[in-house]
């Protein structure tokens, strides 16, 4: 599913048919122990709805046009599920687990693409059943979009999810052997993805207006953000008892778009390390200065850039 | 070992479906080239071996039609040898046709009737390898002498035996002969067998 090595970077566009569409540039053939580096970012405001070609348009000429394009789906336009992996050849697979999910589902997943990851269990939990992710989209949806792509210019040769884009950044900031949490604040939400050399073994979204947060007084601000906190800790758990062998001992968290105190609220409350996200730690951000100074930017880039990580080499 | 991590693409198709149907596709429109291509040279070659049959069939009509030349000149000669080995052979015929010719000028005071008589007798005859030199009729008709040449002397006895049958009706017979060795090979394919005669 990968591009390999020949790929020199990649243009990233997110949130093509929201309120607020976002596109990065990173370079990620760089010399040995440098950092990808951050061509060029650009936020476009839209008026929203799916044939905004003209704002799309705009957004990408602000961004490298040479490099492949990738786009990352609103979290609303596909569906990622666990399911027990198939005991079938690896060709198989999609078709196997699509026959699953229609009998399954009544029908519900037929017309849809799909694509599909491994949850690494084999060397630590031999004897566990195997498990993957599987994620869908609908066919007919996406057809529609690559039509409004293409008559913006837009013509994307992958199309990614963002709970990979986060196990990106997350990967680039583990440490050897430890799992990692890595919470990120947007709009609709906090989405959480937990992760142990690069893979990602789980995935929580908590629906939580930011708006809310915003305007909550002190003490329902508290409570959203102690119910945030649960949830992270019960997923902590999870992992803890699902898989032993990464234990989770720190939690990074993105910048968020708004200071609504979520990381410090973590810090006191949790009985383990949280950190901030520093994209500094992962990116060469010395050609877009406005992204390195604004952690609101940093927000709502973070996915995208995430994304561009698919073809590089990064370490911590 | 780190187990390399897997990325998502949506934009993938049913891809076992795709990859089925282009490999048909491939297939078939190889296999199409293919006999194409090799329907093509079998054309080909078959047009060349039919050309070559036309060609070598034309070269036969042309050889045959020299042959057909060749062979009909081939008959003219042999015919036109073949004459002449039939005129050498008249001429000693001719000679002694001659000869009577010169006999009978000599004999013109002679009994006239007889002489036609006996010469008429004569001419019927046809010995191979004898030819007459002198025709004599005397006594009133009721004698007659030959003179000649032969290639041996049983030719000449051939000759008296068919000629007393002929002379039979005009109360004639050649009852006396003589041999010797001819003088001179005159006869042509006269051998050292050659005779000259006198039969009376």
């Amino acid at each position: 599913m990968g591009f390999g090595a020949s790929i020199k970077g990649w243009t990233v566009v997110d949130g093509e048919d929201g309120p607020s569409m976002c596109a990065v540039s990173l370079k990620t053939a760089v010399r040995a122990g440098a950092r990808p580096q951050v061509l060029a970012v650009s936020e476009q405001a839209s008026a929203g709805g799916d044939t905004d070609a003209a704002a799309l348009r705009d957004l990408m000429e602000r961004v490298d046009h040479g490099l492949p394009t990738l786009v990352t789906l609103a979290r609303t336009r596909y569906r990622l599920r666990v399911m027990p992996e198939p005991a079938v050849p690896q060709r198989e697979m999609s078709a196997s687990l699509q026959w699953s999910l229609s009998a399954e589902s009544d029908g519900l997943f037929e017309d849809v693409n799909l694509a599909w990851m491994r949850i690494p269990t084999e060397e630590q939990l031999p004897a566990r059943p195997r498990q993957l992710y599987a994620v869908m989209t609908p066919k007919a949806w996406l057809t529609g979009r690559l039509a409004v792509w293409r008559q913006a210019g837009l013509r994307p040769k992958v199309v990614d999810i963002r709970e990979t884009a986060l196990r990106n950044i997350a990967a680039a900031h583990e440490r050897p052997g430890e799992g990692l949490a890595l919470v990120a604040v947007d709009a609709d939400g906090v989405g959480m993805v937990f992760t142990h050399q690069g893979s990602l073994y789980l995935d929580r979204y908590i629906e939580q207006p930011l708006a809310e947060l915003q305007v909550a007084d002190p003490a329902t601000r508290v409570r959203l953000h102690e119910r945030i906190a649960l949830q992270l800790l019960r997923s902590i758990d999870v992992v803890g008892r699902s898989y032993p062998f990464m234990p989770v001992t720190r939690v990074v968290v993105a910048p968020a778009p708004e200071a609504v105190g979520l990381i410090e609220f973590l810090t006191t409350q949790l009985p383990l390390k949280v950190e901030p996200l520093d994209l500094n730690q992962v990116f060469d951000l010395t050609k877009v200065p406005a992204l390195a100074q604004s952690p609101a930017l940093q927000a709502r880039c973070v996915v995208p850039l995430g994304a561009a990580l698919r073809s590089a080499k990064v370490a911590a | 070992m780190k187990t390399p991590v897997t990325h998502i693409n949506l934009l993938q198709r049913a891809a076992p479906v795709h990859t089925v149907a282009w490999s048909l596709a491939a297939l078939v429109a190889a296999t199409a080239i293919g006999g194409s291509f090799y329907g093509t040279q079998l054309r080909g070659r078959a047009q060349e071996a039919m050309r070559q049959r036309d060609e070598v069939a034309q070269q036969l009509k042309e050889v045959q039609a020299r042959m057909a030349v060749q062979t009909g000149e081939q008959a003219k000669s042999a015919q036109a040898i073949a004459l002449r080995k039939e005129l050498d052979a008249l001429q000693p015929q001719a000679q002694a046709a001659q000869a009577l010719i010169d006999a009978v000028r000599r004999a013109q005071g002679g009994q006239t009737d007889e002489f036609a008589r006996a010469l008429t007798a004569m001419t019927g005859l046809n010995e191979p390898g004898l030819w007459l030199t002198a025709l004599t009729v005397s006594a009133g008709g009721k004698r007659l002498e030959l003179q000649g040449e032969a290639a041996s002397g049983a030719s000449v006895l051939r000759y008296a035996r068919r000629a007393n049958d002929s002379l039979q009706p005009l109360t004639l017979r050649l009852d006396s002969l003589e041999l010797q060795p001819a003088a001179g090979a005159t006869a042509p394919g006269a051998g050292t067998g050659a005779v000259s005669f006198r039969l009376y």
